[in-house]
């Protein structure tokens, strides 16, 4: 009949009025399958919140260090375990790494390409003391949430002023723990260590003796970091790359690692992924938080899948009974002059539109439920300290997807049914036979 | 107007194939009415189903209403069968869950609301010319037979088809009912100017017609009544 959309809903209208018990229980076994996805939406995305946004943030777990695998360097490039030359951490990988989405910022970490000692230390210790150093360059931004960026900036050649560096906070923990009160030396806080300064000769050391090249300098400690590395001073790159410009100039500039900062957790893991592409190794926290995240998303998947599938079914069965109760109807309308087409149209119409309430119903179920256990659960967890505040999320994915999930569902299970319903003989149903 | 021109169907029943119509001709003018009879099976049903756009599996030409409707795709059969052809069947084919006159409505059921209001109307007036008054709301089960193919016929005239099939109409009525259903018929034919082709056992029946065929091994043989 070439149905208009007003005429096809008014048939729609019609049919619901007639059978409203019928549909009305289609409609239910949607919305327990669409309730059943957004509980389990609501209340997961909720836990990744807790757990990614309120408790992995206050970790630096959004931070990765890519570095390259272990193997002999040959230039630019390294012989690893696997027998293979592998890449190095370099200006283009660093590039690689900063057009990851997600990503907010790599800091290239720089190390010295020739040696250095350090000696001081009297006026805090009573005497001073004589030691190789290993010096590594970081850009100020990466420590600003610790050291004050207007101190740790590179003095610039020939300048008089002390070299600042930045120190391991973990450093001063294992000498505050071990070695102070193994020598008997004094323990100092973070606070404390600020200002201290020693002298540092360029391109001289206990071991390996002098280059062509020595300078003594000072240097002054302007902030502990956990940020650094262990092991050595952390000084401004652009100062670390201009010692190594003057002391290692046949070496070209490559870097010991690269800390990726994302700008949360859920990013880690397409670092992890590009670094693996890179021929890079990331530590195996990040890995962790990778496929947590990847894992977590994937469960979700398969879930909101299965009850798709069920919906699926369950729609199927329902309009297939419809379909066998209604040949006579469905063969008197073709011989009366519906097309297949408006046959086809009203039930896939039927079928959205049991999908669309199953939907609606669903969701409004689950997100109440999720509110009720979450309300629950709050209480329980009132007296812990870290009680996460989020513990239902609802957001366009938490409605979107189930309410997408349902119709899908619902047409998919519908238009088989609705298929072969258009494809009806009318002669042969109105004469009693099959058709 | 209905034509006919070496019309065949065959049927394959097992091993064999039975060939119900055999190079029919037939040719009917708009307004006149005409008969077939024949035994049961004889292909009575066949011939009005190809010639309703129902059954599209034959031989031959076939023109309604002055449309061939060999090669025509579903939605223009569709579109002829609902605006040319009106069908009446011997079981009624009412449905139990709609009023009659919801059952008058159905060929309008994918039409646009003010469509469905001005047919609604006629519905309703076609409901009273059959004698139907005040009973537009009843269920089929709480009709008579005879009502019940007055609300069929009522139905088939709705949207004042040019041609009307109507199989075995009386069939399951008795000869009194079934006397006065022909009567009601032929007013309203006289009324709306349709051809009428009737498929019948009933040789009373077929007397009332302009023209009367037997339908017999598939050929279609003029009869003149006794």
């Amino acid at each position: 009949m070439g149905a208009g959309v007003n005429a096809l809903l008014a048939a729609i209208g019609a049919d619901v009025q007639r059978d409203r018990r019928g549909l009305a229980l289609a409609a239910v076994g949607v919305a327990i399958g669409v309730a059943a996805l957004t509980f389990i939406l609501a209340a997961g995305r909720g836990a990744e919140r807790a757990v990614v946004d309120e408790l992995l943030s206050r970790t630096p777990i959004n931070v990765v260090r890519v570095e390259p695998k272990v193997g002999i360097a040959i230039g630019p490039l390294r012989w690893d375990a696997g027998g293979l030359l592998t890449p190095a951490v370099d200006a283009t990988a660093v590039k690689e790494l900063e057009r990851v989405d997600g990503v907010a910022a790599v800091y290239p970490l720089a190390n010295a390409g020739f040696p250095m000692r350090a000696q001081g230390g009297k006026s805090v210790l009573g005497h001073d003391v004589y030691m190789d150093m290993f010096a590594f360059g970081v850009d100020p931004a990466f420590v600003a949430a610790d050291v004050d960026a207007a101190k740790f900036v590179d003095p610039g050649a020939g300048s008089e002023a002390a070299v600042p560096v930045v120190v391991s906070s973990q450093l001063l923990n294992i000498y505050n723990r071990t070695v102070a009160p193994a020598v008997g030396a004094p323990r100092f806080s973070a606070e404390a260590v600020v200002g201290f300064s020693f002298d540092l000769f360029l391109g001289e050391s206990y071991t390996t003796g002098r280059s062509n090249q020595r300078v003594q300098l000072t240097v002054r400690v302007v902030g502990v970091s956990s940020r650094v590395p262990l092991a050595g001073i952390t000084v401004p790159i652009a100062t670390l790359e201009r010692w190594n410009r003057t002391f290692a100039p046949d070496k070209k500039q490559v870097y010991s690692a690269a800390y990726v900062e994302t700008r949360s957790p859920r990013e880690v893991d397409a670092v992890v992924r590009r670094a693996d592409a890179l021929g890079l190794v990331v530590d195996e926290s990040a890995r962790l938080v990778g496929g947590i995240i990847r894992g977590t998303t994937a469960a979700l998947s398969l879930i909101a899948a299965l009850i798709l599938a069920v919906a699926g079914l369950h729609t199927a069965q329902t309009f297939e009974a419809r379909a066998r109760a209604r040949r006579k109807e469905i063969a008197l309308l073709r011989a009366l002059g519906a097309a297949r087409r408006d046959v086809l149209a009203l039930f896939a119409g039927e079928a959205l539109l049991v999908g669309l309430v199953g939907a609606l119903c669903g969701v409004a179920l689950g997100l109440t439920g999720a509110w009720a256990a979450a309300s629950a659960l709050r209480q329980a967890l009132a007296s812990l300290p870290f009680a996460p505040t989020h513990l239902v999320a609802i957001d366009a994915l938490v409605i979107g997807l189930p309410i997408a999930a349902a119709l899908l569902a619902a047409l998919l299970g519908g238009l088989g049914p609705a298929r072969r319903a258009s494809k009806l003989d009318p002669a042969a149903v109105l004469a009693g036979g099959h058709g | 107007m209905i034509r006919v021109a070496q019309l065949s169907k065959r049927y394959t029943a097992g091993n064999g194939e039975r060939r119900v119509l055999d190079q029919v001709d037939l040719s009917i003018p708009a307004g006149n009415s005409a008969a077939l009879v024949g035994a049961s099976g004889a292909g009575k049903t066949t011939l009005l189903n190809i010639l309703g756009g129902l059954d599209l599996d034959y031989q031959g030409e076939v023109e309604v209403a002055g449309l061939q409707l060999r090669g025509r795709s579903d939605v223009e059969l569709s579109g002829f069968r609902r605006d040319c052809v009106g069908f009446m069947f011997q079981d009624f084919h009412l449905l139990e869950h709609l009023s009659a006159l919801d059952n008058v409505l159905l060929a309008c059921r994918f039409s646009a609301a003010a469509e469905r209001r001005q047919f609604a109307q006629r519905g309703r007036q076609l409901l009273a010319e059959v004698g139907l008054v005040g009973r537009e709301n009843e269920r089929p089960s709480a009709l008579s037979g005879g009502e019940r193919q007055r609300v069929a016929l009522a139905r088939a005239l709705l949207r004042q088809p040019k041609v009307i099939l109507a199989d075995e109409p009386t069939g399951n009525l008795d000869p009194a009912t079934g006397q006065r259903l022909m009567e009601l018929l032929e007013k309203m034919l006289r009324d709306e100017g349709a051809t009428l082709l009737i498929a019948t056992h009933d040789e009373n029946v077929a007397r009332r017609t302009d023209r009367r065929w037997r339908l017999e091994r598939g050929q279609l043989i003029e009869w003149v009544p006794a």
